[in-house]
């Protein structure tokens, strides 16, 4: 079955109703742990590191005798940390003073200018490892807080986009090629890394624009020719971003605006512009993690996004990357695929999250 | 009794959400099986439609069986008028009593008051056994911001409370 990102909640839920107290999550079919997922108590443990990751990696490679090009498309322990971060779980270093200027800002709503807002200016990092959002999106759910959320708003130069399409990849590369060949007996897919980073771009994309009025996406005024040069020149884009970022702000009144990076020289040029903030990510995973089933379902859906296909192993149980095109709207609305060895379970999942979404078109 | 007879009686509020998540919640944690459901509504009511749609999809997909959806109007205030006219609905089934279910999980304070009282009577004035009467249903759900617009399945379990006041009244 396809399924959303939001609707592995329910399996999370019905998992744990069937009394699956703790659950295993694996990288293909391996010993290898990544999490064990405490159910019951919403709490994740991490079960690899660094090292033990790269022995699993050297295990597979020699296991499949996989050429170099082809190892390189495996994922990496970095990868695992990303989904982390992504899903909400370890907040990076900055966003916590984001938060704070945005409450600075726009509390007490009572006594504010209407026309107020505050704006975040992604760069391309923020699109791809969605690194901001979760926690924004988390600090402003409240009830209390749910008013000073309609005055925020996420803002993506286009030439993030055009940065982002450019890590797209339709021709498939050695290795990648070598790698879904010899992992076939698996009967997954994976897309090239760089590739991978894109669809993750889209995803995150897809995600700020369901967020109705609170995205907007700029339009670049570049001539054609000059175009040309800044999408061949790393240096060129990283200021083109600032450029149109800053072009924007003279259109604006009562506004604040602040651009958030996670990349040095991005920030070193954007700093002496406008207000900035440097994000970065820890080094470390901590070993537990308090992980509610929303913020579970974000963390499963990165790792299949990064793995190809994830396990766990209550009911053996996996989600396979869906992905049925070469078009980046394949990837928009966050999407996997559902299978499941116990077929009376599947059938259970299947049948609950046909209901809802009946429930949902009445 | 058998246990294809069995009426599920709900009272209503505005969203559908506390109706369908309770009724779902007594089929899948009680095993209830309703045959008939009546959905009590007020005078008031808005949304009528969309409940019944909603109800008649949700037996549809978990029971797939033949249950039939009615609507009875009470008020939405006098109590004494609703144990009447419930007790009077009551009668009108005659010698063939069914097994009932009661949940006052939505609508107004005093209808699910009505509810409880009405059942109270009723098996005070030997109308019925309390063996018709399974169960009176309240689903009680945990930070309902959160979880208002979320159905059953979607809702943590830790998230809400199945109470069954029959079990206070045997």
């Amino acid at each position: 079955m396809i399924i959303s990102c939001s609707e592995i909640e329910i399996i999370l839920n019905e998992l744990l109703a069937q009394n699956n107290k703790e659950i295993t999550l694996s990288p293909f079919f391996t010993e290898e742990k990544i999490f064990n997922y405490d159910l019951e108590n919403k709490k994740l443990h991490l079960k690899t590191n660094q090292h033990s990751w790269r022995i699993f990696i050297d295990f597979l490679t020699s296991e499949y005798s996989l050429s170099k090009a082809a190892k390189k498309e495996l994922p990496e322990f970095d990868d695992i940390k990303k989904a982390v971060v992504s899903a909400g779980l370890l907040m990076p270093e900055g966003i916590d003073v984001l938060i704070n200027e945005i409450n600075n800002y726009l509390t007490p709503i009572k006594r504010m200018n209407r026309r107020k807002r505050f704006l975040i200016a992604l760069d391309t990092n923020q699109l791809i490892d969605n690194l901001m959002s979760s926690y924004v999106e988390k600090e402003f759910s409240t009830k209390e807080k749910q008013q000073v959320r309609n005055f925020i708003s996420y803002i993506v130069s286009s030439w993030v986009l055009s940065e982002r399409d450019g890590f797209m990849r339709n021709e498939r590369n050695k290795g990648i090629v070598e790698l879904n060949s010899k992992l076939q007996e698996w009967d997954f897919y994976l897309p090239e890394k760089i590739d991978r980073k894109a669809r993750l771009g889209y995803s995150i994309y897809s995600e700020l624009k369901s967020l109705e009025e609170s995205y907007a996406q700029l339009e670049s005024r570049k001539q054609s020719e000059e175009k040309y040069e800044i999408e061949r020149n790393k240096n060129l884009k990283d200021q083109a971003i600032i450029e149109e970022y800053e072009d924007y702000i003279k259109s604006l009144k009562d506004v604040k605006f602040v651009y958030v990076t996670s990349d040095d020289k991005s920030y070193a040029i954007a700093k002496d512009h406008f207000e900035s903030i440097k994000v970065k990510v820890e080094n470390r995973i901590l070993k537990e993690l308090d992980c509610n089933f929303e913020n579970g379902a974000k963390l499963l859906y990165q790792l299949s996004l990064f793995l190809g296909f994830l396990r766990i192993n209550s009911y053996d149980i996996r989600f396979n990357i869906y992905y049925k095109g070469k078009e980046h709207d394949d990837w928009e609305n966050k999407q996997l695929e559902f299978l499941c060895s116990d077929k009376e379970f599947e059938k259970r999942i299947t049948k609950t999250i046909s209901t809802i979404r009946k429930l949902n078109e009445c | 009794m058998s246990k294809n007879n069995l009426i599920y009686m709900i009272f209503c509020g505005t969203s559908p959400y506390p109706i369908i998540n309770s009724l779902w919640a007594s089929i899948d944690i009680k095993g209830i099986k309703p045959t008939e459901i009546v959905l009590l509504v007020s005078e008031k009511q808005r949304g009528l439609e969309k409940i019944k749609k909603c109800v008649k999809t949700l037996i549809e997909n978990t029971l797939g069986n033949n249950c039939s959806v009615e609507n009875l109007i009470i008020s939405e205030w006098d109590i004494k008028k609703n144990i009447d006219q419930l007790l009077e609905f009551l009668n009108k089934m005659g010698e063939q009593k069914k097994e009932l279910v009661v949940d006052i999980t939505s609508g107004r304070k005093t209808m699910s008051i009505s509810g409880v009282l009405f059942v109270n009577k009723a098996i005070s004035r030997k109308m019925v056994t309390k063996e018709n009467f399974q169960h009176i249903i309240y689903w009680h759900l945990i930070e309902s911001d959160k979880y208002s617009s979320k159905w059953y399945p979607e809702i943590p379990r830790e998230n809400f409370n199945f109470v069954d006041l029959m079990e206070v009244i045997k």
